[in-house]
């Protein structure tokens, strides 16, 4: 099981993920930074993706050069949509890697995010646009609310850490920790969720 | 989803993709960028979409002025869908039975038009991209009130028989192109 949280506040984009996932039965942590879920691109933008398929998130998110940012250095709804969104998708079709519910999709959506904008590529390789917050994943559902109540004076994420506790209460594979990045300093934390 | 109705004066056309979009603050859903309308560049037209929406996001951000000639149905069968099957086949948006999941409206201040899912272009004075038949029903009963209203009565009949939330939804003139938002 795995949730990411995203939240948009002054011109920054906060991620948190739980780095927990429980495969054959057995606990694995994913706190070392080559398989977190999320990807740190030298340009700044970050990318990062809920669980579906392990190895093809993995493999997904060690091609940085997939997220480029346009020539005046922004990450916008047409680049994403004229650059970003082309190369991904032709990333999954020369794996065959597209999944066939309707029409061909990704079996688990992308968010990307690059100072205070925030994307999502979803499944269906739509694009949609963030000014508040997105959580994705299997406890999404339960998760979007916790966003929407995070008060201006709060930190954000420590807001993630309380978000994760409470998950965890009713979901136990959310695991012991969690990773924090924000499109400020750019440094992923691996933090207990207390 | 769009709702689009053709007056005297000009077309509307009414945009809500809260069905598609879960799970999103109100301020992201009312994003225009999240909206699946745009103006069609050069022309006084505007363009929605509704179901799938690679193939409209593709298309409109292209950045391509994708109707050079005038917009009538001549032309958007000409010009307009076949870079809609282009767009398709690239990122194969077909379903099992050979479908795309995406109608379309295109509209100018004096006609509207639909292009149905198997991308066939009718001229029409409603065209409802979802519960068709309700939404002509709503639209015979409400002669006589404007067409906003109209089609604000058309998403409240349609939010009572299917099973999701529209509003609020935002309605553009064609004419002017500007946006008016609708709250329930």
């Amino acid at each position: 099981m795995s949730v990411l949280l995203s939240y948009v506040r002054d011109n920054v984009v906060y991620f948190g993920a739980n780095v927990m996932r429980i495969s054959s039965g057995r606990k694995m942590d994913d706190s070392f930074e080559p398989v977190l879920p999320i990807l740190k691109t030298e340009e700044g933008v970050l990318v990062a993706r809920p669980d579906g398929n392990e190895s093809r998130g993995q493999e997904l998110l060690s091609h940085p050069e997939l997220f480029p940012l346009d020539k005046n250095g922004k990450l916008t709804f047409k680049q994403i949509i004229t650059h970003i969104l082309p190369a991904v998708y032709r990333f999954y079709k020369e794996r065959n890697w597209l999944g066939r519910e309707e029409t061909c999709n990704m079996e688990a959506p992308l968010l990307i995010a690059h100072d205070g904008d925030l994307f999502e590529i979803c499944s269906g390789f739509g694009v949609v646009r963030y000014r508040s917050y997105r959580s994705v994943g299997n406890i999404s559902s339960m998760c979007t609310p916790c966003l929407a109540a995070i008060r201006p004076e709060k930190d954000v994420e420590e807001q993630f850490g309380t978000i994760f506790k409470k998950c965890s209460a009713y979901y136990e594979d959310i695991g012991d920790r969690f990773v924090t990045v924000n499109t400020k300093d750019l440094t992923l934390t691996v933090r207990e969720v207390k | 989803m769009f709702v689009a109705i053709k007056d005297d004066e000009t077309t509307y056309i009414g945009v809500s993709s809260k069905e598609e979009l879960c799970d999103m603050s109100e301020a992201d859903y009312l994003l225009e960028d999240n909206l699946h309308i745009a103006k069609i560049a050069g022309q006084n037209a505007m363009f929605a979409a509704s179901g799938d929406f690679l193939t409209f996001q593709v298309l409109t951000e292209s950045g391509k002025k994708y109707m050079k000639g005038e917009v009538n149905a001549e032309n958007i069968v000409q010009e307009l869908v076949p870079q809609i099957v282009k767009i398709n086949d690239d990122y194969d948006r077909y379903d099992d039975k050979g479908r795309a999941d995406a109608r379309y409206a295109v509209a100018t201040p004096e006609a509207l038009y639909e292009i149905s899912l198997n991308l066939s272009v009718m001229q029409t004075n409603i065209s409802a991209s979802v519960y068709d038949q309700l939404a002509k029903g709503v639209y015979l009963f409400t002669e006589g009130l404007p067409t906003p209203k109209r089609i604000v009565e058309v998403y409240k009949a349609i939010e009572q028989f299917a099973r999701f939330e529209l509003f609020p939804i935002s309605i553009y003139d064609v004419r002017t192109g500007k946006r008016k938002i609708y709250k329930k």
